[in-house]
């Protein structure tokens, strides 16, 4: 009697799992099968199973944009600017999270107001900047702003104020560390599972990077995977199956950076069940 | 580095130096763009011609736009209706993750991120696929059911696409919440639960009245970013149907608005006025949302 | 101490930001803002033009010249110019048509980075024809001979003024293709000239709906494109002296669009929906209202099994829609090589030929389609040679019509007619909504 007592809501969670499984994976699926079939079918049935025309796709794919090239280009700005969020993103955090000065809650507010403006007119003043900068069609304009990446600002610092006791900085500070060492050595390696958390996030976000990249870079050769997979689309919205195909590809170095990451990922904390 | 003082009062400055990096690299890329779009919501400018200062012009207009209220009310209601189902799939996802032991935990949590990883020109595609005209899958389906109406014109109605904008958002970023949740509940100290438990609180009891309270400066972040992301709504319904926001603007968001008023009529100024309204806007409700979540713990602050 | 830490951090900034110019000075081939000769904005009458554009016998040019298109097609003329002209590197840089004003603007604004040829689709040609950041074509050095220009073509690209800003290397007739299986069937008859006279006026258009309807048969696959060929019926452009005009006809076309919706002559979907794009294969559709392009990439890739069952016929009224025009930017240092290619594409007849004969486009110049008339016919269209229909279109077609402010006007009634049509809004709602959509639009127009 109890078994099933207890086996019921257990097969219910299950069930709810299962659903937002298939919420989640199905979609993600049907992109995948896309890739293998030609245009036409793509745009007039649902396909279900994979097809034959991968080869094709890829063909048209190539014929239009050389997409490895824009996978490399999209890895050297999506990388580096990933790992400026982790570590600028926690050393603002500590530094906000930790330490009391004068002006704290308005520089924060700053750090908040600095994501609230949309993008979308901001674009022109951003390419000025950049004319003035002479750094258009390179990439510093889309890695150098990982220093100043807000949303980790935001997360790390709730992270850090929770995680970090006081007294281990202290006692830190007792064994005669440098403030810079303690951050480094002890405050930083705690924080990873957070950290992480938020690069992959990041990753993603500047994997997606569409506009930016469309309005600094004027060299086909310099363009990053996104503006290619809307180079591929065409202007009659014909290539559909080198459309996909070209999602499929850029969709896997952030599968791959996610599974790598997971490791270091908070994995939350079981309790009860098993004690 | 040389050693700091033992004074304490010495280490504030180390406050200022750790946060440094960001504002320095905020001077250089952040603040000339929105200067500028500042700058431009007080100019009469086509994009094209030299630009003319027009003073207050640009907002005395906004204020009493209707299309730009509108799209305000679009871009809240589609933030609400599916930040609020985002959070409650995250709050009871990370609830069976932290009390069960789940087979297959990390596998179900990277999956529940995928949704996230397609680009909005696909996800507009796919539901077309779906959704659009008499044939579709969904009218298909609902046909062969015999349901009475169908086939339906799904995209001619705007509670409908708007529904459904509000849908593919939470299906984007339910898993995200969820991993942002269960990483705020790890910085718990485990102890707090066991001595919950041991006094005899059911699992239910430890979430609301231990876990959720302690977590307060995630579901604090995590409303404020939503807040900020959401009401610049932009790709999902621009892609959806057509970036005027068909049917009759039900999906227009104040992004769309901007970026047409800009890119496609030409009217640089208003659209960076319109920009400016939007960032209040965001203000005013990040300021609100952030008031309201403090109030009952005040942890805020630490 | 403090101010120590803060002179560090500034020079780590300057060294950051330096490190950064440094690198983007070194990359080969330069940034445009980095090479000394495009600066144009800062000396806008002092800008040194390297060599005097000399057309035909201009043999012997040599450089870079920096092109955006907002679609491929313009990139298959490099390979003939460049055996023409082998020392010119032509940079084709393709920019998503949705987005070309977005990157073009600053760079027009910022009077740097722009590129020497830019393209402008149909939607926003008119508002670059009439910025002025195109030269005048018809001015030495260019003197531009379009005698042989389709005259539609050259009137779209010529302004206010009477200057010839853009030329095309292509012309967009429209037609009604339909499918000749079905018309044998409901009609007695495919020969396009007979469908034709069925088809004559809006009402015989809507009378063939009908009796296509008793069989099963969806007339259009969607209303929607029909609209194209209906502005061929106004008398006057959507904008005259800063006055929206709405014609008679635009709301004869609201009507029109309501009896299709309510009879069901059409799949009841967007253009280019799913649906849409499989109706080339379909069993139940009749035609597609569409331009030249409608024919390239929308029925001729897909037919498969309906090859050879399509032929093209003039509907109510002869019409043009869409093209994409090229114009040589006020203030380039490589006019000559512009001129060139922008000669070779547009009006260069013998490149057209080749062209066209190659990708089966129809281009811009009269006697390169001519020449193609003469050629066999399509398979897919069971024959037919689609040049020589749309030779007889081009003579047909009325005056251009288009204006800066169609992009968005075109839109906005759409969106109305549809409202109207799936009966959402009654006639006047629905006109209220689009004179409100255009006013929020363009707030210096006037609207009665």
């Amino acid at each position: 009697m109890t078994k099933v007592r207890r086996a019921a809501p257990r097969a219910l969670m299950y069930a709810f799992l299962i659903l937002l499984l298939l919420l989640s994976v199905v979609p993600f699926y049907l992109v995948v099968v896309n890739a293998t079939h030609s245009s036409f079918d793509i745009v007039t049935k649902l396909n279900l199973l994979p097809g034959a025309a991968t080869a094709e796709n890829y063909a048209t794919m190539q014929s239009h944009v050389n997409i490895w090239r824009g996978f490399a280009n999209s890895l050297l700005i999506a990388v580096p600017y990933t790992a400026f969020t982790g570590y600028f993103g926690a050393l603002t955090a500590y530094g906000f999270a930790k330490y009391s000065f004068k002006g704290k809650n308005v520089l924060f507010g700053i750090v908040l107001c600095s994501m609230m403006i949309p993008s979308q007119v901001s674009i022109i003043g951003f390419y000025q900047l950049n004319l003035k900068l002479h750094l258009l069609n390179t990439y510093w304009p889309f890695i150098l702003p990982g220093i100043a990446n807000a949303t980790s600002v935001f997360f790390l610092r709730g992270i850090i104020s929770q995680s970090i006791p006081t007294s281990m900085m202290e006692a830190a500070r007792l064994e005669g560390c440098s403030e810079f060492k303690i951050f480094n050595r002890i405050v930083f390696p705690c924080v990873i599972p957070g950290v992480v958390t938020m690069c992959i996030f990041n990753f993603v976000a500047c994997w997606n990077n569409y506009m930016g990249p469309l309005i600094i870079m004027s060299k086909t050769e310099m363009y990053t995977m996104p503006v290619m997979i809307a180079m591929i689309k065409g202007l009659y919205l014909t290539n559909y199956g080198a459309m996909y195909l070209a999602i499929a590809i850029s969709v896997v170095p952030i599968i791959v950076v996610f599974c790598f990451l997971s490791r270091y990922i908070i994995n939350g904390l079981t309790v009860g069940s098993d004690k | 580095m040389a050693k700091p003082g033992p004074n304490k009062l010495n280490k504030s400055r180390y406050g200022y130096l750790f946060i440094a990096p960001f504002f320095v690299v905020f001077a250089i890329f952040g603040l000339y763009p929105i200067l500028y779009t500042v700058f431009l919501s007080f100019q009469k400018w086509d994009g094209l011609a030299p630009l003319a200062g027009i003073g207050l012009k640009n907002f005395q207009r906004l204020v009493t736009d209707k299309v730009f209220y509108l799209s305000l009310w679009n871009t809240f209601r589609i933030w609400l209706m599916n930040f609020l189902p985002q959070m409650g799939a995250a709050l009871i996802l990370s609830a069976l993750f932290t009390f069960n032991k789940i087979k297959g935990m990390k596998f179900f949590r990277a999956a529940f991120y995928l949704p996230n990883l397609i680009t909005a020109a696909s996800v507009g595609l796919l539901f077309n696929l779906l959704f659009n005209g008499d044939k579709s899958v969904a009218n298909y389906i609902l046909t062969g059911l015999g349901v009475p109406g169908a086939p339906f014109s799904f995209f001619n109605s705007g509670p409908f696409t708007s529904g459904l904008v509000s849908y593919i958002q939470w299906w984007m970023w339910f898993g995200y919440t969820t991993v942002i949740i269960m990483a705020g509940i790890t910085t718990i100290d485990s102890g707090v639960y066991d001595a919950a438990l041991v006094d005899g609180a059911t699992k239910l009891q430890t979430y609301t009245k231990i876990t959720l309270p302690l977590i307060r400066p995630t579901l604090i972040y995590m409303t404020i970013t939503s807040i900020i992301g959401g009401m610049q709504l932009f790709d999902v319904p621009a892609t959806l149907t057509n970036v005027q926001g068909d049917p009759r603007k039900s999906i227009l968001t104040t992004s769309m608005y901007l970026y047409n008023q800009g890119f496609k009529n030409h009217n640089y100024g208003y659209a960076s006025a319109i920009s400016v309204g939007l960032f209040l806007l965001i203000a005013v409700l990040s300021v609100l949302a952030l008031k309201a979540m403090r109030k009952k713990g005040g942890m805020y602050d630490d | 101490m403090k101010k120590k830490l803060l002179a560090m951090l500034l020079a780590l900034s300057v060294v950051l930001a330096l490190c950064a110019c440094g690198d983007a000075d070194g990359t080969p081939s330069g940034s445009p803002a980095a090479s000394p000769a495009s600066s144009p904005a800062a000396a806008p009458s002092g800008e040194p033009v390297p060599s005097e554009p000399t057309p035909s016998d201009s043999a012997g040019l040599s450089g870079t010249l920096e092109v955006w298109s907002s679609g491929e097609e313009l990139g298959r003329f490099v390979e003939g110019f460049n055996q023409v002209h082998p020392d010119v590197t032509v940079n084709i840089t393709v920019v998503p048509n949705a987005d070309f004003i977005a990157k073009l603007t600053p760079t027009l604004a910022s009077g740097q980075g722009a590129p020497d040829i830019f393209t402008g689709e149909s939607d926003y040609v008119k508002y670059l024809v009439d910025s002025g950041f195109w030269d005048d074509l018809r001015q030495a050095p260019y003197s531009a001979d379009t005698s042989d220009v389709w005259d539609y073509v050259a009137s779209v690209g010529t302004d206010a003024s009477g200057a010839l800003r853009a030329l095309s290397w292509q012309a967009s007739p429209g037609s009604i293709m339909y499918r000749r299986d079905m018309a044998k069937e409901v009609l007695g008859t495919d020969d396009p000239t007979e469908v034709a006279a069925l088809l004559s006026s809006n009402d015989a258009m809507l009378d063939v709906a009908a009796k296509l309807k008793d069989k099963g048969i969806k007339m259009f696959a969607s209303w929607q494109d029909i609209m194209n060929m209906q502005f061929s019926n106004r008398a006057q452009p959507w904008v005259v002296d800063d006055r929206l005009v709405i014609d008679e006809s635009m709301l004869d076309f609201m009507d029109m669009a309501k009896t299709i919706a309510e009879n069901g002559y059409d799949l009841n979907v967007d253009p280019w929906a799913p649906e849409w794009s499989a109706a080339v294969e379909s069993t139940d559709t009749f035609c597609y209202v569409l331009p030249s392009w409608g024919y390239q990439f929308v029925v001729k890739p897909a037919a498969d099994t309906t090859k050879g069952q399509w032929a093209m016929c003039q509907g109510s009224v002869p019409y043009v829609k869409g093209g994409t025009w090229l114009g040589i930017y006020k203030d380039s240092p490589n006019k000559d090589l512009a001129w060139a290619f922008l000669e070779y594409c547009c009006l260069n007849s013998e490149a057209q030929q080749a062209y066209a004969a190659e990708y089966g486009e129809y281009v811009s110049l009269k006697s390169a389609d001519q020449a193609l008339a003469a050629g066999a016919g399509e398979e897919v269209l069971g024959g037919q040679n689609p040049f020589a229909f749309y030779n007889e279109q081009m003579e047909k077609i009325p005056s251009d019509l288009m204006t800066a402010y169609d992009g968005t006007i075109n839109t906005a009634f759409l969106s109305a007619a549809k409202a109207y049509a799936t009966g959402v809004l009654s006639k006047d709602d629905a006109l209220q909504q689009f004179k409100d959509d255009v006013a929020n639009a363009y707030p210096e127009l006037t609207i009665d």
